[in-house]
């Protein structure tokens, strides 16, 4: 099974939100989306579900266009957390919608995961705190057994310990390979450890694909100390300075081949130590082309 | 189409059992007030002694008192000089204007309750198609609105027959009948607009007051077109808005199909065509604004013609409101563009 984003493009108020977006996914897989603010992503996941039409393009699974089957769109879920329709309702209620929406809706398992919550179906939603209103979109997501689901920002606001919640119920999720996430998130760090790759949407397209592990099979961040007050040019050249405090610089080499290795050894570092390279150096490093720095 | 009306029944089930529950207390105390009245009306009746002395004022014979109770205290009183098959009497049925009124704002708040709450976007991303989650609305509530209407509508005229003795009740079936169609055909053609308001606009303040203007105005456009052509034609009786159509009671119950049949295609295609990134526009459908614009002006050219004489017309005020609406489409359909230059004339001044 897979789901197929083809050519997607979307303009809103006269600005291109969504420049033909291609990517592909499949249940198995985590796929992280990451974005400035604005960048488009809950752009891309409404048009996706078609609360926005497109202008161009296409969503599929298995060949099945949502536009000419919208049938084939059950075996998606997004839910939207900036409009919810359900807030008056109790948690019991809400379950009846989704139960009628999502054939495969699983009442049991959702009220389960309440439990294992704290959270009693009879309560209202709008009475629950920000990190339980995330856990029950959680649970009506999980339930719903869609191959495919999107969380659009499923980490925001919340405590560390929903945030563990959340990923340890992603992960056993994800474990059977019947289902896929697409997580949109700001939360780099709780990404880093989820993601199976990235889709980074930029300039109103997905700029490019990235796998964390390819990424760290090609770069590196190193903590530099050298005997001179600057840098040795090697640095700009080939790498991205992220901090520098005192004479130590944390620099992200995003091709690290031995010239550039060779390169920075021949300058006599006082100090050269390899720090672990995070999402979040991605991040920066694609964000920062972007600003032409 | 199953899956698309049990979503929406179980998101309007409280609305249909608050109209029902609603339609039958109204129809109780309109049962009763009707009661109440004819039983006012009969023991506030004239003797026969008391006509005897006042017959040759009021037009009438001496033995005529059977007949002047007859027509003065008619349920529906036949005005035999218009072609109107009814009119307001103190008892008895009506054009139910209200009721008019009522089913439009219904047919508002079923399609804005939805966008405003945004079970619309719940809805859009289901395996469902839009005409189909449309389909299952009007299943639903066009079934609702005819059957209260009707029931709200024979009902008094049946109960009527009960207390009313029968030389009194003057409503013939075909009269009766008429005044049932002509408010079933309002009724459905309210809700249709209503709901189609409710469909492509998106702030509620809008959609109230465009519906309120809108009935307002159509209102206005019947009398005015009423007042045209009472010189024209020899009559005795002038006719009103919606509630005394006179002469236009046909072209008012045509209009009324014709609106409604319209607006269900109208509709449909503007749910197809509704994008939710404009929830912070006026309009959902942008393609729609000029015929919008177009109805607005006839309605509002119709509305405020000015009546000098028994046969003379001012369309001064007409005019002004059409060049008005229309450089208000213009001012709405480039509003950014306009807006995006004054930001840039105050950013340089």
């Amino acid at each position: 099974m897979q789901l197929t984003v083809n050519q997607l493009s979307k303009t809103i108020a006269g600005a291109s939100v969504l420049r033909n977006v291609n990517f592909t996914w499949q249940p198995g897989e985590i796929v992280g989306l990451v974005g400035r603010n604005g960048a488009g992503k809950t752009s891309l996941m409404r048009t996706m579900m078609n609360q926005y039409l497109p202008d161009a393009g296409s969503v599929a699974i298995d060949g099945m266009m949502f536009a000419e089957q919208p049938a084939a769109r059950q075996q998606l879920i997004y839910i939207d957390p900036a409009n919810l329709f359900f807030k008056r309702y109790s948690l019991r209620h809400i379950a009846d919608f989704y139960a009628i929406g999502y054939p495969g809706f699983d009442r049991a398992r959702y009220e389960a995961l309440l439990v294992d919550n704290d959270l009693a179906p009879t309560q209202q939603f709008r009475a629950l705190s920000k990190g339980y209103q995330a856990v029950v979109v959680l649970a009506l997501t999980l339930a719903s057994n869609a191959p495919f689901m999107m969380l659009d920002e499923p980490f925001d606001g919340l405590d560390l310990f929903v945030r563990e919640t959340i990923v340890k119920l992603v992960i056993a999720e994800i474990a059977g390979g019947q289902r896929g996430f697409l997580i949109a998130s700001h939360n780099l760090n709780e990404l880093d450890g989820l993601a199976d790759r990235i889709l980074f949407l930029k300039n109103a397209t997905i700029d490019q694909t990235i796998t964390l592990e390819d990424y760290r099979e090609h770069a590196v961040k190193l903590q530099l100390v050298f005997p001179g007050k600057s840098l040795p040019p090697i640095v700009h050249e080939a790498g991205q300075v992220i901090t520098i405090s005192g004479r130590v610089a944390t620099v992200v080499f995003p091709d690290y081949t031995p010239a550039v290795q060779g390169a920075i050894e021949a300058a006599n570092p006082v100090l050269n130590e390899a720090l672990p390279l995070t999402l979040t150096d991605l991040f920066r490093h694609e964000f920062a082309k972007e600003d032409g720095q | 189409m199953k899956q698309a009306s049990a979503l929406i029944w179980a998101r309007h089930k409280p609305l249909v059992w608050l109209v029902i529950g609603l339609a039958a207390i109204f129809l109780i105390i309109g049962v009763k007030s009707n009661y109440d009245n004819y039983q006012w009306v009969e023991s506030h009746a004239l003797t026969e002694q008391s006509f005897a002395k006042h017959h040759k004022d009021w037009g009438y014979k001496a033995d005529q008192f059977a007949k002047y109770r007859h027509d003065t205290y008619d349920m529906v009183v036949k005005n035999d000089g218009d072609h109107a098959p009814i009119v307001d009497t103190q008892v008895g049925s009506k054009v139910a204007v209200m009721g008019i009124l009522v089913l439009t704002a219904l047919g508002l708040f079923v399609a804005g309750w939805d966008g405003q709450s945004q079970f619309d976007r719940f809805l859009a991303g289901l395996g469902l198609k839009r005409q189909t989650v449309f389909w299952a609305k009007l299943r639903l509530y066009l079934p609702l609105v005819a059957g209260v209407t009707l029931i709200e509508e024979i009902v008094p005229l049946l109960a009527a027959k009960v207390y009313i003795p029968g030389q009194y009740y003057n409503l013939s079936l075909a009269a009766g009948s008429l005044t049932v169609a002509y408010n079933l055909a309002l009724v459905l053609g309210g809700f249709m607009v209503g709901f189609f308001i409710g469909t492509v606009f998106t702030r509620p303040v809008v959609m109230g007051l465009g519906t309120v203007a809108l009935i307002v105005l159509l209102n206005n456009a019947v009398l005015n077109l009423n007042m045209m052509l009472f010189p024209v034609t020899s009559d005795t009786y002038y006719g009103g808005g919606f509630d005394q159509p006179g002469r236009l009671f046909w072209g008012i119950l045509g209009f009324a199909i014709l609106v409604f049949l319209v607006t269900i295609p109208l509709t449909r295609w503007s749910v197809m065509h509704v994008s939710l990134e404009r929830t912070g526009e006026q309009l959902l459908v942008p393609q729609l604004r000029w015929l919008i614009v177009s109805v607005a002006a006839i309605v509002s050219a119709l509305a405020l013609i000015n009546q000098r004489s028994a046969d003379s017309f001012n369309f001064g005020l007409s005019i002004t409101a059409v060049v008005i609406i229309v450089a208000g489409g213009l001012v709405w359909q480039y509003w950014p563009q306009l807006h995006r230059q004054y930001r840039r004339l105050r950013h340089f001044a």
